[in-house]
């Protein structure tokens, strides 16, 4: 498929045209070549025809005066016998008179004629000379045909030619038998040269290769321009002699054809040169030979062969014209379609600026190269549109990767946290969607006593959510390291996001603090799902307190501080909403009660188990759809108190009645009361002065702190003081029904910083850690206690 | 509580009678920015009848002596019996605030 007719259209359709246009004429021409050669056979036949005839007519007519000369002498020597002088001059003058004949014999039958002077009288021409004389031997010649035969059957007739090598010629004889009383008296015969007949047969005008046949009635070749054959040759010896059979039986049929008296033609291969050849003959009737033309089929077909070589360069010459037609045609098609598909090839390659060539016309041409450039604006287009949106697609991406590296790097994420703190058992997962949602989640301890723990979840997805989600972690968990209070912490947070919050995010955000010592969790909610806590007897509860409202959107928001206790093994499960609204397939949520079935199972496995666990859970619940949300958690199972001396979760001195009390309303007019108490327990116990104006200060510290900030409403509270003297121990125990607050939460006032940078505030819980040997703090029974232990003997007076 | 305010010619000095509480500490507070709202740049504070000093009180101080510092004018305390004086040094004020033995230390060393 390499020709250069593969690789050009152009070319193609004009060989096409060619060979189409070729085949026509090849048609035309056979066909005129079939009837112009049938009508030139007819022509040559009929012309051959008439040749043969008229050189029958003037051999005939050459025969028919010697048969009359012959018939007027035998007519004379009818009546009577003639003698032998007048028989002599009747020869002598007959040959005076038609110098045309050769001889001339008169033999008496010897029979009739016994009594004549003579037998046989020849006269014949010899070097101008005319001499009669008698024959040598007349009894051999009555056995000749030129006598016994006219003798015999009484008629005239032309004997067979033969050869006379007196006179070195050809010739024939006609014998008259000359009847008397229907009785053979004599025979008259006239000697005829055939070289007249051959003369007028070599004159005859036969073209290149045409030849002049005289056949006897034998066969015998009379004349034949082979002079060899003659008088030694028939055609049928001819015949036989040719080795092949075609030819020989083809020569075989001419011969009988010919000799059968009737004019014909016939077509016959030529003996020794394998040319076929036509025969016209025609019967010599007074003889009975054959004449004919031999016309060699090239011969006769020679006008036709020019005719047709001529037609043949014509048709050439017509078809070297078509091709110029032909190839402008194929030129205006595929030099369009070759541009075409230059620029194709161009397009192909992402040029799509490639200037389709210009169409002039309204063709099929035109059409494509129109539906063409529609298909390169379109594709151009196409390109164009899917260049931005996947470079739309690359930068969302990016974004989208740059949101998850925030959210994944501004999460702790070393696990075991604590490693040295056998308290606390904390893990916590997040897996980010694949637009990122938000989600944070933080711990830390703030002291060694308190764990801060936070969940969130930020409205919105990507790069806003996870620049918000950090803003939010970092706020909250400074915020909660500084005031150590889950819901003022919250509120911080609260008014810090609000400001200004013009594309109105929020976050849901669950923060708490957890007193290892205690188990006492101070928490606040604004907005998020409650967490579960899974206790020892796999029982699964929730901080179900009504959530406060989210952060971010309210300028007056108030958060509520909630507190639970957790026994030792308790668990607390923190997690978003990715968690229980992650969906499968079908739209069905993993939900609530998937997810207390699972901890309720699992619960008691450490937190990493649990949380390894959730997350397998849950990824086979969504299965194959893609997870809309991320999935966070946080879990922490509180290990007890790691030192029992500092748990403070019971009473120090519960099955002991107290060694003195006080109650007092929340009001700060009922503080003399407290001095009262102290100064009166104070001599009864025999304390020091110092321990007592001690004693006054922590307990007034606190107390300040409890009326003024512990209780949102105006209604009266009562404030129980209990006071335990054990061992060498002084115990004072406050208990407020207020908000839940743990004041070993609050930080450390740090008391090496200048003037300029030390907090006017916070200096009463400092001077209460600072002042006793144990200050704890637990929430029981929905009021807050705390703990004050003093050594009695000890002078702490520095 | 009682407040007595004199004032000297180079300083201002203010005695503090009493306890200096958490519902005493408005009315010290107030006496303070009075002291300061009359141009009142260096301030002894004496604290010799004070019996005691909670953190309310402690406040007062720390404020009165931060709002001089920044207006370039100086606070000094003087005369602290000794169970103020341990409260003042649990909470590390002995270390960001001028204490002096006497009055008169006070005043040399305010008006330093």
């Amino acid at each position: 498929m390499n020709s250069p007719f593969s690789r050009s259209l152009g070319r193609r359709m004009a060989a096409l045209i060619l060979l189409g246009a070729g085949c026509v004429l090849t048609l035309v021409l056979g066909y005129s070549y079939l009837t112009q050669r049938a009508r030139v056979l007819t022509t040559a036949a009929r012309e051959g025809d008439a040749l043969a005839q008229s050189v029958v007519f003037q051999i005939e007519a050459s025969l028919g005066r010697a048969e009359a000369l012959v018939q007027q002498v035998a007519l004379l020597l009818e009546p009577e016998r003639q003698g032998r002088s007048e028989s002599i001059e009747l020869i002598q003058r007959t040959l005076e008179a038609h110098p045309a004949m050769f001889g001339m014999a008169v033999a008496l039958s010897d029979a009739t004629e016994s009594q004549a002077d003579f037998r046989m009288l020849y006269g014949f021409r010899h070097d101008g000379t005319i001499s009669v004389g008698d024959r040598k031997s007349p009894f051999e010649d009555y056995q000749h045909d030129w006598f016994y035969l006219p003798y015999l059957l009484q008629q005239p007739m032309w004997i067979e030619p033969y050869f006379d090598s007196d006179a070195q010629a050809l010739m024939v004889t006609y014998s008259v038998p000359v009847l008397r009383a229907e009785e053979v008296v004599a025979v008259v015969t006239c000697d005829l040269s055939l070289d007249e007949i051959r003369d007028l047969l070599s004159a005859l005008p036969l073209g290149d290769g045409g030849q002049a046949v005289l056949l006897s009635q034998r066969g015998t070749f009379i004349a034949h321009p082979n002079s060899e054959w003659v008088m030694r040759e028939t055609i049928f010896s001819i015949a036989e002699s040719q080795s092949d059979p075609l030819t020989a039986q083809s020569m075989k049929q001419l011969g009988d054809g010919m000799l059968s008296g009737v004019a014909g033609h016939q077509r016959y291969r030529q003996p020794f040169s394998d040319e076929m050849a036509y025969m016209y003959y025609r019967c010599v009737p007074s003889t009975g030979w054959a004449f004919g033309v031999v016309r060699p089929e090239a011969q006769v077909l020679a006008p036709l062969m020019r005719l047709n070589q001529i037609s043949a360069l014509v048709a050439l010459l017509g078809l070297l014209l078509l091709l110029v037609p032909a190839m402008g045609i194929a030129w205006s098609v595929s030099r369009p379609l070759g541009r075409l598909a230059d620029a194709a090839q161009r397009i192909a390659v992402g040029n799509f600026d490639v200037a389709l060539p210009a169409v002039h016309t309204r063709d099929e041409v035109a059409r494509l190269t129109g539906a063409f450039e529609q298909m390169r604006c379109d594709l151009r287009r196409y390109i164009d549109d899917l260049t931005a949106s996947t470079a739309a697609k690359e930068r969302v991406a990016g974004e989208l990767s740059a949101a998850r590296e925030i959210q994944m790097s501004i999460v702790p994420k070393l696990f075991p946290p604590f490693p040295c703190r056998p308290e606390i058992d904390l893990h916590a997962m997040l897996l980010p969607a694949l637009e990122v949602g938000g989600d944070l989640y933080d711990f830390a301890l703030l002291d060694e006593d308190h764990l801060y723990v936070a969940i969130g979840d930020v409205s919105g997805k990507g790069v806003p959510a996870s620049l918000l989600m950090a803003v939010g972690k970092t706020l909250l968990k400074s915020t909660v390291q500084n005031v150590r209070d889950p819901a003022r912490a919250l509120a911080h947070v609260n008014a810090e996001l609000e400001k200004g919050n013009d594309s109105c995010m929020f976050i849901t955000m669950f923060c708490g603090i957890l007193n290892l010592n205690s188990g006492d969790f101070l928490y606040a909610n604004a907005g998020h799902n409650p967490p579960l806590v899974v206790h020892g007897d796999r029982t699964v509860g929730q901080l179900n307190d009504p959530p406060d409202v989210i952060v971010g959107v309210s300028s007056d928001a108030n958060y509520q501080v909630h507190s639970r206790r957790l026994d030792p093994g308790d668990l607390l499960l923190l997690f978003t909403d990715g968690v229980t609204e992650a969906m499968n397939s079908s739209g069905e949520q993993f939900g609530d009660s998937r997810l207390r079935e699972l901890v309720q199972q699992e619960g008691h496995r450490g937190a990493q188990q649990v949380l390894e666990c959730l997350g397998r859970a849950v990824r086979a619940h969504a299965a194959q759809a893609a997870q809309s949300d991320d999935i966070t958690a946080l879990a922490v199972r509180y290990q007890g108190a790691a030192d029992g001396g500092n748990d403070t979760r019971q009473p120090p001195c519960a099955d002991q009645e107290a060694d003195a009390s006080l109650t007092l309303r929340n009001q700060l007019d009922e503080l003399p009361r407290l001095r009262d108490w102290i100064g009166e327990t104070g001599s009864r116990w025999e304390l020091s002065e110092t321990l007592r104006s001690r004693l006054n200060l922590l307990l007034e510290e606190w107390l300040v702190n409890v009326i003024s900030y512990a209780y949102g409403d105006a209604e009266e509270h009562l404030i129980e003081l209990r006071m335990w003297r054990v061992g060498d121990e002084l115990r004072v125990e406050v208990s407020d029904d207020g908000r839940p607050f743990d004041p070993t939460a609050q930080a450390r006032a740090d008391t090496s910083l200048p003037l300029e940078h030390r907090p006017i505030g916070g200096l009463g819980i400092h001077l209460m850690r600072q002042t006793t040997d144990q200050f704890l703090y637990r929430r029981q029974q929905e009021r807050n206690v705390i703990t004050l232990v003093l050594a009695l003997a000890q002078d702490r007076g520095r | 509580m009682d407040i007595q305010s004199r004032s000297g010619e180079d300083y201002t000095a203010i005695e503090i009678r009493g306890r200096l509480d958490a519902t005493s500490a408005p009315d010290a507070e107030e006496a303070m920015t009075d002291a300061i709202q009359r141009g009142v740049t260096r301030l002894v504070i004496n604290l010799a009848a004070t019996d005691y000093v909670s953190s309310a009180g402690l406040r007062v101080l720390l404020a009165t002596a931060k709002r001089l510092s920044r207006q370039g004018g100086q606070l000094v305390l003087c005369e602290l019996q000794d169970g103020v004086r341990e409260v003042f040094e649990i909470s590390g004020l002995l270390t960001v605030l001028s204490v002096a033995q006497t009055e008169a230390t006070a005043h040399s060393l305010v008006t330093a």
